[in-house]
């Protein structure tokens, strides 16, 4: 169990983090996917852990998306990190030369800008699909949609990508 | 470059941009404290199971139910150190008296009586002894009929 949640933690940390917009509830929300999975799920075959977390983490980010989106609109006076406001988490300093760090950070805060600017569930469904390497079934899975509605996300997702990330990138 | 081609480099150029930017060292460090949080937690909510529950609430319920009765027993003064010398049968008669029926002993005992004094179990050689003073006394009596029907046909061919 702990070789699994140590594969998959940066991952779902970082889709998260596209999907809150906040370190600190993206770390909460992966903390407490990993201890729902390690209390409910951890006596069942390891094959079924991969397809359980995504589903636990989209729950929990759904959730995360959903409180923040009442959080909003009832305190409307409060402030929220902006979605662009350039990237949230940098990479270490240690893994690259500077100039290829400088155009690496360049392209994730581009990107980061294009995924976060998608709606959660374009978000997921791409995320999971062409990132976390899930085929369709097992993204609707994970989504609880069918698979329709996968196929339709990716499509308004790649879209939209396509757009924001056309010229110049990487 | 067709309209699929260029999904796919797209596609392919996310996914290295998203796996080559690692975590800053922070991020890194708060997820393994996360996972090494869940893990710990997981093995105390091992204890926790429902099955374990049910395992341990059965395993109580059999102890009252075999330590119950004999609470009950000591309460009434009735229960015997040990319950299974209550059930035990009255000692077998010796081959020769239990060959004839009119060598049945004189004063039945039943188990009831034996349940209700316990007292009785105790004194199981003594009634032996008494069994065989009857027995003797039986043997005595037939002799003396026997003896008293020779001394009648004796007269009486006299």
């Amino acid at each position: 169990m702990a070789s699994f949640l140590a594969s998959v933690e940066q991952k779902a940390y970082r889709m998260a983090l596209f999907a809150v917009k906040h370190r600190d509830d993206a770390l909460d929300i992966v903390q407490d996917a990993m201890l729902q999975l390690v209390q409910r799920y951890g006596g069942r075959p390891d094959t079924e852990w991969p397809p359980l977390f995504h589903r636990i983490l989209q729950n929990r980010i759904m959730d995360a998306h959903r409180s923040k989106r009442w959080s909003r609109m009832l305190t409307p006076w409060r402030e929220e990190p902006e979605a662009g406001d350039g990237p949230i988490d940098l990479a270490d300093p240690r893994q690259l030369p500077q100039a290829e760090r400088l155009q690496q950070d360049r392209a994730m805060a581009r990107l980061q800008t294009a995924l976060q600017a998608l709606p959660v569930r374009q978000q997921q469904a791409y995320l999971l699909r062409h990132w976390e390497g899930l085929d369709v079934k097992e993204t609707a899975q994970a989504m609880r949609c069918s698979e329709g509605s996968v196929k339709t996300h990716l499509s308004r997702a790649l879209a939209a990508l396509k757009r924001e990330l056309a010229e110049d990138w990487p | 470059m067709t309209g699929n081609d260029e999904h796919l480099k797209l596609i392919t150029d996310i996914r290295r941009v998203l796996d080559d930017t690692p975590l800053d060292a922070d991020c890194r460090a708060a997820l393994q404290r996360a996972r090494g949080h869940a893990l710990q937690a997981g093995r105390r909510r091992a204890w926790h199971v429902p099955w374990l529950q049910v395992a341990l609430g059965a395993s109580l319920l059999a102890v009252l139910a075999i330590s119950l009765p004999h609470r009950e027993q000591h309460a009434l003064g009735t229960g015997a150190a040990n319950p299974v010398a209550v059930e035990q049968p009255m000692p077998a008669m010796p081959p020769a008296i239990a060959t004839k029926p009119e060598d049945t002993p004189v004063r039945p005992v039943s188990t009831k009586q034996v349940d209700a004094k316990p007292a009785a179990i105790a004194s199981v050689p003594a009634m032996d002894a008494d069994l065989l003073e009857n027995l003797e006394f039986y043997e005595d009596a037939e002799f003396y009929q026997w003896l008293s029907e020779q001394d009648a046909e004796g007269a009486s061919d006299a």
